[in-house]
């Protein structure tokens, strides 16, 4: 990959990625970080892409892998945070912060987000490609490296459990 | 909030341009991690020179020290089958 294809595939896929990192984290911070790293990722592992799927299926898989590890070292820094309070200068989860929701619609995106974020972490991988990122079925069984009727499966759980969390009290 | 209306809630997330830092900041850190990759390979290529070294002294030394044992045996051998001619000449 030269430095111009490499421009190339930035100036393609750099809104996708910012944009699901921003979905996944919901932090301006973090997902410029973590937008940074999936690009220099993506130059430095350039040799090893043998071209099996497509750039942006590659790329996507990057992103949620990045932003799953962000959310992994946050919780275990929060961890350890409840110890020494110094960590917990950082966002919190239930912080949310998206440049792309209006004022008059962010609290009930927000409690979506919270909803969301108490899926199990494939739930709500598939459900934020479907939703969000309106990936077919085809795309996210591609990006996830499952079966479509895994995905399905996944999608339908996701949908389930929202309903669970939005209404506790029913069955 | 209903079912419905926290569906709905998704469609109310829109895609915001991408900071132009970023691009800036990226081209930067490949750079940076670039010369970084030299950096640790080259002194990498420079420990595996110097423990190849020290691997060769040691080798030498250990030989070294072989033969000079070998010798002290060889001495003692010799010194001790010199008294036993002299001692079997003694008896004669």
């Amino acid at each position: 990959m030269t430095g111009s294809e490499f421009e190339e595939i930035y100036a393609k896929h750099a809104s996708m990625v910012y944009n699901l990192c921003l979905n996944y984290l919901q932090n301006l911070e973090d997902a410029e970080e973590v937008t940074q790293d999936v690009f220099v990722k993506v130059y430095a592992s350039r040799e090893q892409f043998e071209g099996k799927s497509a750039v942006k299926t590659w790329i996507y898989r990057i992103a949620i892998n990045r932003c799953l590890d962000l959310i992994k070292s946050r919780s275990r820094l929060k961890r350890l945070g409840n110890v020494i309070s110094i960590f917990e200068t950082k966002a919190q989860p239930g912080h949310f912060e998206h440049p792309g929701v209006e004022l008059e619609h962010k609290e009930a995106v927000a409690n979506l987000m919270k909803l969301v974020d108490r899926l199990p972490e494939q739930q709500k991988t598939a459900l934020m490609l479907k939703a969000l990122e309106g990936l077919s079925l085809k795309e996210i069984s591609a990006v996830m490296e499952k079966s479509e009727k895994s995905v399905e499966s996944l999608l339908s759980r996701a949908k389930e459990n929202l309903k669970k969390l939005l209404n506790p009290n029913e069955g | 909030m209903k079912e419905q209306d926290l569906l709905e809630a998704f469609n109310h997330i829109r895609n915001v341009e991408v900071p132009e830092h970023i691009r800036a900041n990226v081209l930067d850190r490949i750079v940076r991690e670039g010369k970084q990759a030299v950096t640790i390979r080259y002194a990498a290529s420079w420990g595996l020179v110097a423990a190849a070294l020290l691997l060769f002294n040691g080798l030498v030394l250990t030989g070294n020290l072989a033969s000079q044992n070998q010798n002290s045996a060889l001495m003692v051998m010799s010194s001790q089958m010199n008294l036993n001619v002299n001692n079997q000449l003694y008896h004669d």
